[in-house]
């Protein structure tokens, strides 16, 4: 019995698809603008995500130690390096820090001032990067640290690090506003394409209540509608991605590539692209579900 | 089989009830024929009956059950056992004749090889087996009537009502329509037919219940409701 409603269900949501005509069409569009929208900013997000691993995890702390001697010195490092948090700890001699430093300074007028300088042991901690802490995270293992026998200071440089998180901040928040935008017009347009399927369908569905449909014979059609024009747009949306991605990425890499390596334009990973068009359909299902409820509610 | 009682309807803006405290009972297999002026309730009543309109006060009771007491659910499940038949005949006309008829199964759930076999089988009946796969919109009228009897067949319905079945046909096909009726009625379906067609008073042994103004004027066999219209015409 529920293998034959099925099939009638395909049958009758086939035929809402076919009586859907402009509206259908213009639903499919504006959910495939919507979702390229989305998977464009979708891609530029995971790519600046990408780009500020790279630039975090080449960002080194120093720790400047207060031992006389290199076992000393070499404990400190042991126990700066059992530190959690910390991905490598490297212990530098006094000379090796002040080539350096003194390679650091190259060209500038400190480079002069910096004769007979001397420099302390130092050990070059990496922390383990993660774009999901902060900068209170960082902060706090550059005082675990510091508060570590042996160790004189520490410094992070913390800028770079500090406005990459504010970019990505305010790429996540401009991202969800994208979202809910998107969805909200999607949801609204693949409404009023199945409100108009219903009411191009009207007296198919009366006569369907005459002879005994029930509510949920009615609904799954449309419902089904709402899904076809959700996956739809999502599909047209991959596609025109995908090529949009083929024509720039080489661009794209030709153009950010420099100092940190190469830079790829990488496609977002299938997960995230099965995710769109999973939500696709769900925009479309909850769109016709808004108009399907709606109509049942009013009609006998 | 179908009970009402003390049943009034009464349409917003309307300047009297189109049912006035109507009291009857249909009893299984009875062939009833609700007659009346345009505009006595006959179309209102059967409209309570297949539940598109509930009673503005009374009850009606359709096998048991309380109309007004179904649940959305229950009132489709209540349609399903109920065959309908309209004047305009409510059909698709851009569906085929079986997909027509193929509606009032599939609502139920049944496989698209017993869909096909009991259209079939109603469409012979009907003798528009050679009619199976056109499309509704190249049918006659007299067709067309068929077509929708076939779709109120189909579900093998404990009760068929019946709005102006004959009202757009001539005479030799409103014959064949009432032929088709009695046919069903024979099998043992509750039939109840609302006309205002004399011609189909002429049966004198079925039950004729006179709806004047919304209320019951007469409720008995033809032959005695016809000389009691006799009566009424002759004052």
């Amino acid at each position: 019995m529920i293998g034959a409603l099925s099939a009638s269900v395909v049958k009758h949501g086939w035929r809402s698809v076919r009586s859907g005509g402009l509206p259908f069409f213009f639903a499919v569009l504006m959910t495939a603008l919507g979702m390229f929208s989305l998977t464009a900013f979708g891609t530029v997000l995971w790519n600046f995500r990408a780009l500020a691993r790279a630039v975090g995890e080449s960002v080194a702390a120093v720790a400047f130690l207060k031992v006389d001697d290199a076992a000393a010195a070499e404990e400190t490092r042991a126990r700066i390096q059992l530190t959690p948090g910390v991905e490598s700890a490297t212990l530098m001699t006094p000379e090796e820090a002040l080539q350096r430093a003194r390679r650091g300074l190259s060209g500038s007028a400190a480079l002069q001032a910096s004769a007979g300088l001397t420099m302390p042991w130092v050990v070059e901690v990496v922390p383990r990067f993660s774009l999901e802490d902060g900068e209170s995270a960082r902060l706090e293992l550059v005082q675990r640290i510091g508060a570590l026998d042996g160790v004189d200071e520490v410094l992070h440089p913390g800028g770079e690090l500090k406005r990459i998180d504010a970019l990505l901040r305010l790429l996540h928040g401009a991202g969800l506003f994208l979202a809910v935008l998107i969805v909200l017009v999607v949801v609204v347009v693949v409404s009023n394409a199945v409100r108009l399927t219903v009411l191009v369908r009207k007296d198919e569905i009366a006569i369907q209540k005459l002879v005994g449909a029930s509510d949920a014979f009615v609904a799954l059609p449309l419902l089904l509608s709402g899904v076809v024009q959700g996956t739809l747009g999502a599909v047209i949306a991959l596609v025109t991605s995908g090529i949009a991605h083929a024509s720039l990425a080489r661009v794209v890499r030709v153009a950010l590539s420099g100092a940190l390596g190469t830079f790829t334009l990488d496609p977002l990973p299938w997960w995230i692209l099965a995710c769109v068009i999973v939500g696709g359909a769900l925009l479309g299902a909850v769109g016709a579900l808004l108009s399907v409820a709606r109509f049942l509610r009013t009609s006998s | 089989m179908i009970e009402l009682y003390h049943v009034g309807k009464v349409y917003p803006g309307a300047d009297r009830p189109a049912l006035d405290d109507v009291n009857l009972s249909i009893g299984k297999s009875e062939f009833i024929i609700l007659a009346g002026a345009s505009g006595a309730g006959k179309s209102t009543l059967l409209r309570l009956l297949f539940c598109a309109e509930q009673a503005s006060s009374g009850q009606v009771i359709l096998q048991g059950k309380n109309l007004a007491r179904l649940s959305r659910h229950e009132m489709a499940k209540a349609r399903r056992s109920i065959g309908v038949v309209f004047q305009d005949f409510k059909l698709l006309p851009a569906l085929s004749v079986l997909d027509n008829i193929a509606l009032a199964l599939e609502v139920q759930g049944l496989s698209r090889d017993d869909v096909v076999r009991r259209c079939l089988k109603v469409l012979n009946e009907v003798g528009l087996s050679h009619k199976t796969h056109q499309p509704i919109a190249a049918l006659s009228g007299g067709e067309q009537q068929r077509v929708a009897i076939a779709r109120a067949l189909v579900v093998e319905p404990a009760v068929l009502l019946c709005d102006e079945p004959t009202g757009n046909l001539d005479a030799e096909r409103a014959r064949e329509v009432m032929e088709l009726l009695i046919t069903a009625h024979v099998r043992g379906t509750t039939v109840v037919v609302a006309t205002h067609d004399p011609a189909l008073l002429s049966g004198g042994r079925r039950r004729v219940v006179a709806l004047d103004q919304g209320r019951i004027a007469h409720d008995a066999p033809a032959a005695a409701a016809r000389r009691s219209d006799q009566r009424f015409d002759a004052a």
